[in-house]
């Protein structure tokens, strides 16, 4: 084998099939402390540590949700905090046949010479830090590599440096026992079309599962996390069936079938264009070797943000519309998903912020 | 698309996935003049040009051996031959739905400054010659691509350079109508076990595809022949399972799942070996998202070749022998072999040290 299998690897195989089990996904719950602040100031909410915990447990005590999730993506501040009845959330998460996962990168810097593209920040001391979460319980992590399209965008040296740095968290992950979920997200900012996009995530992609295999990265305990293939944010939409078709398309020409499943980012999707574009993506009859499920942060969370506005009277509310959007999005990577009767306040709102920073 | 979509896009993926058929493979009978003539002396027959169509007029029309057939890769001087009957080979396999072939490389040469590693020749008007090819009923082609495994070997610049020339070749091909076999052989000679060999191809079939998208090559266009996972020459065997296993998790580490077929080269490998390692394969229960088939060489005709002797009288019963072997391959591809289909011949090694083709 040109992969590196050191004492982890079984852990590593079965982490990462079981992450891809159909009918469940990933919430993406990691957002930074300056993230979730602009996502609480939407909502009138202190950006303090008391808020950030209610607003977790709230998730992770969904009466039902769990079910549908395989893991859970952690911030390095929350996976050592508490239920207000003192459980630790990776407990209660474990208890629930929930995987707890933890982001490890820390954030992009922007390539000097390039028009503002960016390159990963996070491998110093990776190999103790994926030691010390796999410790405090997590099994997976995750590490957002950023790409843009432009007239001269992405450029080789910013293809080459993210597929780079993916490679290299990867293998450090799998080092540590963590399953390394590769994010290399392709910006939707920009007039150009769907065959476009296409063309750039292909290249991307395919950059990215040769540096795997250049780092000696054992595929089958890994996940992608790529974006779908879709027009850019300024340009006409096109039908859930044309964004299935092209996605599916590109996976199959860069994919190798080792890789046990994909996870889908939700960019800027509403909650429910990324479910029926999920959904549609599981209905395509073709070739398709790896389960197609979702990771998705603001297209899980939105509406539930939104009827939880802070307030502890709310708190039911805001269960049932995250339960939705978790059985909703369960469904979709089933291909099952008929579309919702009456959407959430939010549910249909574009949650695209251009030029979209973590 | 980062494929160059030509327009030949609709035939090539159309032709590459009939080759890929389930219960059906290649006769690589694209030996050229110097290496038939190999084959041709170890049963005392003279190497010339009719006895060179005589050897393929028997392999093609042995009764009942077509439908087994795919496609058939032919060397350019045999691509305009004709039957006995005078009937062209290409239209012969046309009429019977099988696709003609054309070897296009034109050999290897040394790297200089390497420990005789090679790269491949043959780009000097290969879009011309590939346009000529088509016009002569040619629908796909074969480039060979040779590594070996060493101390040092294979290199960094021998991955590359042989990479390299295969997507190159592999774009040329589409451009002018013909889907492009990818074959970037590592030979068996060596002491390596199987793991060593299964490290190197991968590390060659990940470079290979990532050269053919740096190239825009449709991959829905192409089909791949590699080696099967083996070890060396000088190591002890291991069961057929095992190189099933070894196999198939290179090929799922490596080839995307747009690649419509793969098919194998026989290497060294008897007859009988390499048939039942193709039916190990496909046998074995995990998820393989391309067909599994053969382009067998020697594979498919040494027992067929000692039996003719180069007798026009042996010929039926050559015939025979060919449709047997074409049938126990068949039946490896759907992991339906069940062996003993051959004599001491089907198990005589043909693995020649350092072969040269």
């Amino acid at each position: 084998m040109s992969c590196f299998t050191g004492k982890y690897t079984d852990e590593l195989i079965a982490n990462a099939a079981y992450i891809g089990t159909p009918g469940k996904g990933i919430l993406a719950a990691d957002e930074s402390t300056g993230t979730i602040g602009k996502r609480f100031s939407s909502i009138n909410v202190e950006n303090v540590e008391t808020n950030r915990r209610a607003f977790r447990e709230l998730l992770f005590t969904t009466p039902g949700a769990l079910k549908y999730l395989s893991g859970v993506i952690l911030f390095e501040e929350t996976l050592y905090q508490k239920t207000a009845d003192g459980k630790p959330f990776v407990e209660l998460l474990k208890e629930n046949g929930v995987l707890p996962g933890i982001k490890v990168d820390k954030g992009v810097v922007e390539l000097a010479g390039t028009d503002g593209e960016t390159t990963t920040q996070g491998l110093d001391g990776l190999l103790l830090r994926c030691q010390k979460y796999y410790e405090a319980g997590a099994r997976f992590a995750k590490w957002r590599a950023v790409l843009k399209i432009g007239p001269n965008e992405p450029s080789q040296l910013s293809i080459n440096e993210n597929a780079n740095g993916l490679a290299r968290y990867a293998i450090i992950c799998q080092e540590a026992g963590l399953v390394p979920i590769v994010e290399p997200e392709i910006l939707v900012d920009g007039a150009h079309d769907i065959a476009k996009c296409a063309n750039v995530t292909e290249r991307v992609l395919a950059a990215c599962y040769k540096a795997l295999n250049d780092h000696h990265v054992l595929l089958e305990g890994t996940l992608l996390k790529p974006n779908m293939v879709t027009p850019g944010s300024e340009s006409p939409k096109v039908a859930p069936e044309v964004v299935a078709e092209y996605t599916v398309r590109a996976l199959q020409r860069t994919m190798p079938a080792a890789v046990p499943a994909v996870v889908f980012l939700s960019g800027g999707q509403s909650e429910e264009e990324a479910t029926i574009n999920l959904n549609a993506i599981n209905k395509l009859k073709t070739k398709k070797p790896w389960t197609l499920t979702f990771s998705f942060g603001r297209a899980l969370q939105q509406s539930t943000l939104k009827a939880w506005a802070g307030k502890e009277e709310n708190l039911q509310k805001a269960q049932a519309a995250f339960l939705t959007r978790c059985k909703a999005n369960s469904e979709a990577t089933l291909g099952t998903y008929q579309g919702a009767g009456s959407l959430s306040e939010g549910a249909s709102e574009s949650l695209h912020v251009k030029d979209y920073k973590y | 698309m980062s494929a160059f979509l030509g327009k030949f896009s609709d035939e090539l993926i159309k032709n590459a996935k009939y080759i890929a058929t389930p219960g059906k493979g290649i006769l690589a009978a694209d030996e050229s003049t110097g290496t038939i003539g190999k084959r041709l002396s170890s049963i005392n027959v003279d190497n010339n040009i009719d006895n060179r169509q005589a050897l393929r007029d028997l392999l093609l029309t042995s009764p009942n051996a077509l439908p087994y057939l795919c496609g058939v890769i032919f060397f350019e001087e045999t691509l305009y031959q004709k039957t006995l009957d005078g009937k062209p080979f290409v239209e012969l396999l046309k009429e019977n739905n099988v696709v003609p072939g054309i070897k296009v490389d034109k050999g290897t040469v040394d790297l200089a400054g390497t420990n005789g590693e090679t790269t491949t020749q043959g780009f000097d008007s290969l879009g011309a010659r590939c346009q000529q090819f088509y016009e002569a009923g040619a629908r796909f082609a074969k480039w060979r691509a040779v590594l070996k495994i060493g101390i040092t070997e294979p290199s960094e610049l021998s991955i590359q350079q042989n990479a390299q020339g295969l997507a190159r070749y592999a774009r040329i091909c589409q451009d002018n109508g013909l889907v492009p076999i990818v074959e970037p052989e590592v030979l068996t000679d060596g002491s390596h076990d199987i793991k060593k060999c299964a490290a190197v191809t991968e590390t060659v079939l990940a470079a290979c595809y990532k050269a053919l998208n740096d190239h825009h090559v449709l991959l829905e266009g192409t089909l791949l022949k590699p080696n099967m996972v083996t070890p060396g020459s000088d190591s002890p065997k291991v069961a057929p399972e095992v190189i099933a296993e070894y196999t198939v998790a290179a090929l799922r580490r490596t080839v995307p799942p747009a690649v419509p077929g793969i098919v194998f080269l026989s290497g060294g490998q008897s007859e009988e070996e390499a048939t039942v390692n193709l039916n190990a394969m496909n046998k074995l229960e995990v998820l393989k998202p391309w067909t599994l088939s053969f382009s067998f060489g020697r594979a498919l005709q040494q027992s067929t070749l000692k039996t003719w002797g180069g007798k026009k009288e042996n010929v039926a019963k050559a015939q025979e022998v060919f449709l047997g072997r074409c049938k126990a391959n068949s039946a490896a591809t759907l992991g339906k072999y069940v062996g003993g289909n051959g004599d001491g011949l089907a198990n005589e090694s043909l693995y020649v040290k350092g072969y040269k083709y």
